[in-house]
């Protein structure tokens, strides 16, 4: 048995219909009391079919395919944020997840404070932190701005804090949802190069991305996902190529 | 469950800053701070004092300390029911990230609730402290107790008020107008005496936990003597039948909530 596995088997998910019909307390005692005909039902959606999937040690899988296709719930399921309805899902390791950089921040909290949110969210002891700060200050380039309230920040600075902490602490499966690249041309060089050391030292790595060059560069693994399934599985340089001349 | 206490203990340093931030946020918001939360209960005191007790014929210095503790403790319940309903909504920026268990964030509502509580008893204290000094000693000795239970009665509050909400919108308008009719029937600012001159309205008053939570604070601090038993037991029972519904709705729904937010 590997020490750092995913396994996924005959995994179904649906998101139930019935979040769509945004209910309210008054419609619910309506329809109780049968003045209210009860919405169209919708159908719920089978996002992922009979998955089927095993990721072992020093795998960097990249995850491909049209929009919709359940890239982004793969991952999140995964990451254990959905709830699946039946089928087996297994991780062993511990997860770092990066789907949304700027969520979460705090704006009213000055950049240092936000720094301390960050970390104890991402499961950090506040000692470690500390430690950690002046390099994630030094990194983000916000020099004496760390002090003010991130409110007064541009996007541009908010982007780059929020990469610096996020990449700072590194973890064994890796889960990225389209976010390589961040801020102006010359820090985004420092952070493709901070995302590949990232990368290189997860144990498994599961990158989701419609860039096909990064996924080629980084990736050992490829699989193209349609309709809440595997269409292909394999080598890198044929899944996308296959992917390619299917667009085509 | 000891899983869940596990997860719990294992993310302390997250929610216990959630906690400080929320403090902070809620005292740097208005520029009086921690004074505010003092402060307000002692004028609103001042007000409500002025006009039931003119309306009711009764002497201020009496009336006041009853409407006082009466204020800080339904603060706290209608906080729990009303506020604790954004407990968790606030926390889906979170809950999208992470699979944190649900419930630190309605645990970092109550505990909200709780501190403000224990602030605005400072209030009290020091009122007692200059009307009658004894008291406060009994006060203070049952005081720790009376948190814990108040805090445990606010957490389960929380949780079914921020899972209801995630789920029905409309949650805080209708809780609004709950607890606008719980408040005509629980002796907040009423006395006792207004509630004996009906039979009914009597027995809705003894019944009423919140008269017997409302008790444990004002037995010792305005009277001066142990809350009886029967208040304890009530109190606990009111616990008891919030936890039990906070964990029903929690094991049914600790998963699927993010499909609500």
């Amino acid at each position: 048995m590997d020490k750092y596995y995913v396994q996924m088997e005959n995994v179904n998910l649906y998101y139930p219909s019935h979040i769509y019909n945004a209910t309210t307390l008054k419609q619910e005692v309506f329809s109780l009391l049968k003045l209210q005909k009860k919405k169209e039902k919708l159908d719920d959606v089978h996002a992922l079919k009979d998955f089927n999937l095993y990721i072992r040690e020093g795998e960097k899988v990249g995850v491909i395919g049209h929009n919709g296709a359940g890239k982004s719930t793969l991952l999140k399921t995964i990451a254990g944020i959905y709830p699946i309805k039946s089928g087996m899902l297994e991780v062993k390791g511990e997860i770092r997840s990066l789907f949304d950089l700027a969520l979460g921040f705090d704006l009213e909290s000055t950049g240092r404070e936000n720094i301390m949110y960050r970390g104890l969210l991402l499961g950090e002891t506040p000692k470690r932190i500390k430690e950690q700060e002046q390099k994630i200050i030094d990194f983000a380039e916000l020099g004496e701005f760390i002090d003010y309230p991130i409110r007064s920040y541009s996007s541009g600075m908010l982007i780059r804090l929020a990469f610096a902490i996020s990449t700072s602490i590194d973890g064994e499966i890796l889960l990225l949802d389209e976010v390589i690249g961040a801020g102006d041309a010359s820090f985004a060089v420092k952070a493709k190069e901070r995302m590949m050391g990232l990368m290189g030292k997860a144990k498994i790595l599961v990158l989701v991305s419609h860039d096909l060059n990064t996924i080629e560069e980084v990736c050992n693994r490829v699989i193209l996902v349609k309709g809440g399934n595997i269409l292909m599985d394999g080598e890198p340089q044929e899944v996308i190529d296959y992917y390619k001349n299917s667009v085509r | 469950m000891k899983v869940i206490i596990r997860k719990i203990y294992q993310t302390r340093y997250f929610w216990s800053h959630l906690v400080r931030a929320e403090l902070k946020n809620k005292f740097r918001r208005s520029k009086l701070g921690i004074l505010w939360t003092f402060m307000n209960p002692l004028l609103l005191t001042a007000l409500m004092s002025t006009v039931f007790g003119t309306v009711f014929n009764m002497s201020f210095a009496d009336y006041a300390p009853y409407v006082l503790s009466g204020l800080i403790v339904w603060e706290l319940i209608s906080s729990s029911f009303i506020g604790g309903g954004y407990s968790i909504m606030t926390g889906e920026q979170y809950i999208r990230q992470f699979n944190h268990p649900v419930i630190i964030y309605t645990l970092r509502s109550a505990l909200v609730f709780t501190i403000t509580f224990v602030i605005a008893m400072l209030s009290l204290g020091f009122w007692m402290l200059i009307v009658s000094p004894a008291n406060v000693i009994l006060g203070l000795i049952t005081l720790p107790l009376t948190t814990l239970l108040y805090f445990c009665l606010s957490w389960a509050i929380t949780t079914i008020a921020g899972f209801t909400n995630a789920k029905y919108r409309d949650y805080p308008q209708v809780m609004a107008l709950v607890i606008q009719a719980v408040w005509y029937v629980s002796p907040v600012f009423f006395k006792k005496d207004m509630f004996t001159t009906n039979p009914t309205l009597e027995a809705l008053f003894n019944l009423n936990p919140i008269t017997h939570i409302l008790n444990l604070i004002r037995d010792p601090f305005l009277n001066g003597v142990m809350p009886t038993i029967t208040d304890y037991l009530y109190t606990l029972g009111t616990i008891l039948v919030f936890s039990l519904w906070a964990g029903s709705i929690y094991k049914k729904n600790s998963r699927k909530v993010i499909f609500y937010l």
